[in-house]
C-alpha cells in the first residue's frame, strides 16, 4: 500500500486519537502539576474595649476570583505526585526505616491510599484475567458439543452478564448477597453463622470484587473462544483421531494451540478491562476494604471539592502502570510484526 | 457425528452438559431473580425480615391486595423520567457506533495492509490509549471546558445553538 493510500485511509483515526485522546492526556499532564488555589485570608485588627486582636478572615469574593482567574491553579511542580495521596515518599521512607521486618512494612504502605488500591487493582487483574480465560473456553468447549437447537438460546443467555452495565450488573449482585439477600442468607445458613456478613470482612470483599469480575468477563471470552473453535480445521482433528488421540489429547494438542492467538487476545484486553475496575467498587460501596485506581480518581473528582491536580497526579500514574503492565504484550506483538514486515 | 470415533461417552455428555447448565443458571440467575423481584413492592425485594419474602411477595399482597404488581414499572418510567434516559442512551449508543466503527474500519484496513513501521507504532499507541482507564482523561476534558467557558465561548456557542 503507498503511503499516499494509508495516510488517507489513517487520518480520520489518527486525527480522532489526536484530538480525543492525545490532547486532553496533555491537558491531564498540565493539571497533574498545578494545585487549587489556597482560599484567600485577610487578617486584621480588631481593636475592641479589652484591647486588639488579630482576625483572619476568608475573603469569598477575592478567593472566587482568583480560581476563576487561573483556572487551573498555582504550580505546584511535581508535589501531586510525591504527596501523601500519591507516592507518598516521605511515608514510605519512614516506614521503611521504622519496620523491624518487611510484613509490618507492607502493612504500613498498604494503609497509603494510592499503595492501597495499587494492590487491591493488581490482585484483580492478575486473578480475574487467567480465571475468565480457563472458564470462557470451558463454556466454549461445551455450548459446541451442544445439540443444534440448544445452542442459541445458551449462547444468548450466556452473554447476559456482559451485556448489562457493569452498574447494574454489580448492584444487582450487591442486593443478593446482602445479610438479608438471597446468596447472604444462604451463606450464613451453609455455615451456621448468623453474623456472617460478605461486607465485612476484606478478605471477603476481595473474594466477591473477584468473583463478580470473573461473572462479568467471562462471556467475552467464551464468545471469542466459542467463535474460534467453529475455524477449528477438522482435517486435523481427525488426523489425530487416526493417530489414536483421545478426546481429552485433542483437545490438548490441536484445538488448544490453535485458539492461541486467541487466548493473548483476550489476555491483552482483560488485562486493559481489568485495570480499570470501578463500577462493582462503586456499587458495592467498598471503599473500606478495597479501592482501585479508578477510584481513586473518581472519588477526587466527585469530592465536594474537586481535586483536579490530584486526580490528574493518580491519571497520569495510572497510565503509566497500563503502559507498564501491556509492555511484554507489546513486545511480542513488536516481534511478530518484525519477522512479516518488509 | 457419523464417525464413531467422534461420538461421546454417555459420562462425559453428561459432564458436559451438566456444566453448562451450571453455567447457565449463574449467568441468568441473577436476571431472573431481578426480574422476578420487580413485580414486587421494595419492602418484599429488600426484605429486612425475610429474603423469602421476595419470592412469595408478603408484603406486595398486604400493600396492593394481589400477588404481583407493576407499581415499580410505573415509578421508573412514570415518575423517574426513564424514557428519558432511554433516548439519552440511544443518541449516544447510535453516533459512536457509526462514528467508531467508520474511523475504525478505515483504520484498521490501512494497518492490516500496510507493512510499514510506523503502521506498528500507530497500533501500538492505539492500544496504549485503548488500554487507559477512562475516568483517566476526564480531568483533563475538564481543563479545556474550564479555559472555553473563561473565554466566554462556551457562553457564545449556548447562545447561537439556542437561537436555532
Amino acid at each position: 500500500m503507498p503511503h499516499r493510500t494509508f495516510f488517507w485511509f489513517i487520518i480520520p483515526s489518527l486525527a480522532a486519537m489526536i484530538l480525543f485522546i492525545a490532547l486532553p492526556v496533555i491537558s491531564v499532564i498540565t493539571q497533574s502539576l498545578h494545585v487549587e488555589h489556597e482560599k484567600v485570608l485577610i487578617s486584621s485588627e480588631n481593636c475592641g474595649p479589652f484591647g486588639c486582636k488579630q482576625v483572619t478572615i476568608v475573603d469569598v469574593a477575592a478567593t472566587t476570583q482568583l480560581r476563576a482567574d487561573q483556572p487551573l491553579g498555582q504550580f505546584s511542580g511535581f508535589d501531586n505526585y510525591t504527596n501523601r495521596n500519591h507516592l507518598a515518599f516521605d511515608e514510605v521512607g519512614l516506614a521503611w526505616e521504622g519496620s523491624e521486618n518487611i510484613g509490618i512494612f507492607i502493612k504500613k504502605l498498604l494503609n497509603l491510599p494510592f499503595y492501597k488500591a495499587l494492590a487491591f487493582t493488581l490482585t484483580y487483574t492478575f486473578v480475574v484475567t487467567p480465571f475468565v480465560i480457563v472458564l470462557g473456553l470451558a463454556i466454549a468447549l461445551g455450548v459446541n458439543a451442544l445439540p443444534k437447537f440448544a445452542k442459541g438460546p445458551t449462547i444468548f443467555v450466556s452473554l447476559l452478564p456482559m451485556i448489562v452495565t457493569p452498574l447494574i450488573g454489580s448492584l444487582i449482585l450487591f442486593w443478593m448477597i446482602d445479610g438479608e439477600g438471597i446468596i447472604g442468607a444462604s451463606i450464613q445458613y451453609l455455615f451456621n453463622d448468623p453474623g456472617l456478613s460478605l461486607k465485612a470482612s476484606p478478605a471477603l470483599t476481595w473474594m466477591m470484587l473477584i468473583v463478580y469480575g470473573i461473572w462479568h468477563s467471562a462471556p467475552f471470552s467464551f464468545i471469542v473462544f466459542y467463535a474460534g473453535l467453529q475455524t477449528v480445521p477438522a482435517d486435523t482433528l481427525e488426523a489425530a483421531t487416526i493417530d489414536g488421540a483421545n478426546r481429552w489429547q485433542r483437545i490438548r494438542y490441536v484445538v488448544v494451540p490453535y485458539m492461541k492467538p486467541l487466548v493473548v487476545f483476550i489476555m491483552l484486553m482483560q488485562l486493559m478491562d481489568n485495570f480499570r475496575v470501578l463500577e462493582p467498587i462503586v456499587s458495592f460501596a467498598s471503599e473500606a476494604s478495597a479501592t482501585s485506581l479508578s477510584w481513586i480518581i473518581y472519588k477526587d473528582l466527585t469530592s465536594d471539592t474537586q481535586l483536579f491536580g490530584s486526580a490528574a497526579a493518580t491519571s497520569m500514574l495510572t497510565i503509566i502502570g497500563v503502559a507498564i503492565l501491556l509492555l511484554p504484550v507489546l513486545f511480542r506483538t513488536w516481534r511478530d510484526f518484525s519477522r512479516t514486515a518488509h | 457425528m457419523t464417525n464413531p470415533a467422534q461420538r461421546r461417552s454417555t459420562s462425559l455428555a453428561i459432564i458436559s452438559t451438566g456444566f453448562v447448565v451450571l453455567w447457565l443458571m449463574v449467568a441468568a440467575g441473577p436476571f431472573l431473580w431481578t426480574l422476578w423481584g420487580s413485580f414486587k413492592v421494595q419492602g418484599d425485594f429488600f426484605s429486612k425480615a425475610d429474603w423469602t419474602n421476595a419470592l412469595y411477595g408478603v408484603r406486595t399482597m398486604v400493600e396492593t391486595g394481589d400477588f404481583f404488581t407493576t407499581n415499580g414499572y410505573y415509578g421508573a418510567w412514570v415518575e423517574h423520567g426513564f424514557g428519558e434516559s432511554v433516548i439519552n442512551t440511544t443518541i449516544v449508543v447510535v453516533s459512536t457506533v457509526i462514528i467508531s466503527l467508520t474511523l475504525g474500519t478505515l483504520g484498521g484496513y490501512a494497518l492490516a495492509r500496510s507493512g510499514f513501521k510506523y503502521s506498528f507504532w500507530i497500533l501500538m499507541l492505539a492500544l496504549v490509549f485503548r488500554a487507559m482507564p477512562h475516568i483517566t482523561l476526564v480531568s483533563g476534558y475538564l481543563l479545556p471546558f474550564f479555559r472555553v467557558e473563561y473565554l466566554g465561548l462556551l457562553a457564545y456557542f449556548n447562545y447561537s445553538f439556542g437561537s436555532h
